[in-house]
């Protein structure tokens, strides 16, 4: 069956919609955890926040094919992030290779950063010679949680694979007039490892940010801990049973 | 993966005969606990993706697909200038392999025959009448995108496939589209919804059966987890439509088969689909 040659977004000749589209800021957004649901991967989650929704696999850690000088000494931390096709209002066709949208820059951008993020909490040198491969998939994006969904979901993940980690890393993005400040904190060490913020503010405005941000990372962190304890508590019943 | 156990060891280097032993220990019951024509416990979520007309999200056991269903505005063909178009596709989840030639190649081959027998299916059971996607005869037409992602894959993908599709159909809705009679541009009404119309009668619906061979004796494994897949001689896709009417047929080469195993596996697709039915219907 032949397809056609050009397809129009229907939303180009959408004549009701309302440009001035309020950020409505629901306090009360629902948080979704949950984790080991996919059976290949050594750990797995999927993170709901809000209307975001991102699942994360990690690989890990197996031999490296990589001879450089760095792996010899700690592990390589290999990254992978892509939009599924309905992800966004603009549907991206995944059987279209594009070498110039902006979606694969995204998509690299947003891996550097979730490295950034993870880098101070992994035990990277106890995994020498080895690679940690984490695959994410962004299923739905409402464009503000984003970037704090992909390092949740991958700080779940790295818990479910059992990698020795200093402390987990839990993200917040807030949105302030049209600009995301994102903050990575680790709870139990009280620093904070990665912070990405694109838009004005006087150093005042940040300092309440950054609070108000950490503030909310601790609800979050509190959340993976009631994860990550029901989850211990479960597999310790089932291990008795059979035992 | 962990090896520590000797079970997940066996299990590693010779499945097959892990799966043997387990049969003969376990009085014939498959790793799960289920008997062989028992299927694994089917979750239905609806409408979760608010960027989609219709969307739903499938559990068969472990394995889990989305499915979404959006539209584009396109030009119909020459050929027919009332037809739309259908697209499927199917992504099923990366693997750590990802990045390496032949496992990638693999992947992409699993993916487009999968979605090649889907839209096969949509077209060949008149699931989706393609006229119905005319908004204006020569000019305009909707071209229907349907896509699966499947976040994980634990066997059985073409019938979770097939469900979430029937799932999403029902929760469909397209915004209404009229043409400007001067410039001939669409208007596009994205607050008025109208239900997308199908064909409600077919409910075209997929059994799988892993065919394996144990005491000398062809099993007929109903909703085969990946293991069961991998160790199977070969593997049958029934679809039947709502009269229990076949549709397709599809049996990978493997095992030589008799018309008599054929009607076998016919009636127990048939009982399996209407246990589906049933569970679409709830």
């Amino acid at each position: 069956m032949e397809q056609p040659d050009e397809c129009f977004d229907p939303l180009q000749f959408a004549v009701d919609l309302d440009l001035t589209k309020s950020t409505k800021i629901n306090p009360d957004e629902k948080v979704y955890i949950s984790k080991s649901l996919i059976n290949q991967a050594n750990g797995s989650s999927y993170i709901e926040l809000s209307s975001t929704k991102v699942t994360c696999a990690i690989y890990g850690p197996r031999e490296t094919s990589s001879s450089s000088d760095e792996s010899y000494s700690k592990c390589l931390l290999e990254t992978s992030i892509k939009f599924s096709p309905f992800a966004r209002q603009k549907r991206v066709d995944p059987l279209l290779i594009q070498y110039d949208n902006d979606e694969d820059c995204e998509e690299a951008e947003l891996c550097s950063r979730l490295e950034e993020a993870l880098l101070p909490c992994i035990l990277l040198h106890k995994y020498p010679k080895s690679q940690i491969d984490i695959i994410i998939d962004v299923i739905e994006d409402d464009g503000q949680h984003l970037l704090s969904a992909i390092i949740l979901s991958a700080t779940v993940a790295l818990i479910d694979a059992c990698i020795e980690l200093y402390d987990t890393v839990v993200a917040k993005s807030l949105k302030v007039n049209n600009s995301l400040f994102t903050l990575g904190y680790m709870p139990n060490l009280a620093q904070v490892s990665c912070l990405f913020f694109d838009g004005e503010a006087t150093p005042n405005e940040l300092d309440l940010l950054t609070d108000e941000a950490v503030k909310q990372c601790q609800v979050l962190h509190k959340a993976i801990c009631k994860v990550v304890i029901n989850d211990l508590k479960s597999a310790v019943a089932l291990n008795r049973k059979t035992i | 993966m962990s090896l520590d156990n000797h079970e997940e060891l066996q299990k590693f280097i010779d499945l097959s005969e892990h799966y043997r032993t387990y049969l003969d220990e376990h009085d014939h019951s498959r790793p799960d606990g289920r008997k062989f024509h028992q299927s694994r416990s089917v979750q239905i979520l609806d409408s979760l993706l608010q960027h989609s007309y219709g969307s739903s999200m499938i559990r068969f056991g472990n394995t889990t697909v989305i499915c979404s269903i959006t539209g584009q505005l396109t030009k119909p063909s020459l050929k027919s200038l009332r037809s739309g178009f259908i697209q499927t596709v199917v992504l099923l989840p990366r693997t750590q392999a990802w990045s390496t030639y032949g496992r990638r190649q693999q992947i992409i081959n699993e993916n487009l025959t999968l979605s090649q027998h889907l839209l096969d299916i949509i077209y060949k059971s008149k699931l989706i009448n393609l006229e119905d996607l005319c908004i204006e005869e020569g000019k305009w037409v909707w071209r229907l995108q349907i896509d699966f992602q499947c976040l994980n894959n634990d066997g059985n993908l073409f019938d979770s496939c097939l469900f979430a599709l029937n799932i999403a159909l029902r929760h469909t809705s397209f915004p209404t589209v009229k043409i400007d009679p001067d410039t001939q541009k669409p208007l596009v009404y994205t607050k008025e919804l109208i239900p997308f119309q199908y064909n409600h009668e077919q409910e075209p619906l997929c059994c799988t059966l892993a065919i394996y061979e144990y005491e000398q004796e062809y099993r007929f494994l109903i909703d085969p987890t990946v293991e069961e897949e991998n160790i199977a001689k070969s593997i049958l896709h029934y679809v039947l439509l709502k009269n229990d009417q076949i549709c397709l047929i599809h049996k990978t080469s493997g095992a030589p088969f008799s018309i008599e195993k054929f009607h076998q596996c016919y009636s127990l697709a048939r009982d399996y689909i209407l246990q589906l039915r049933r569970k679409l219907n709830q």
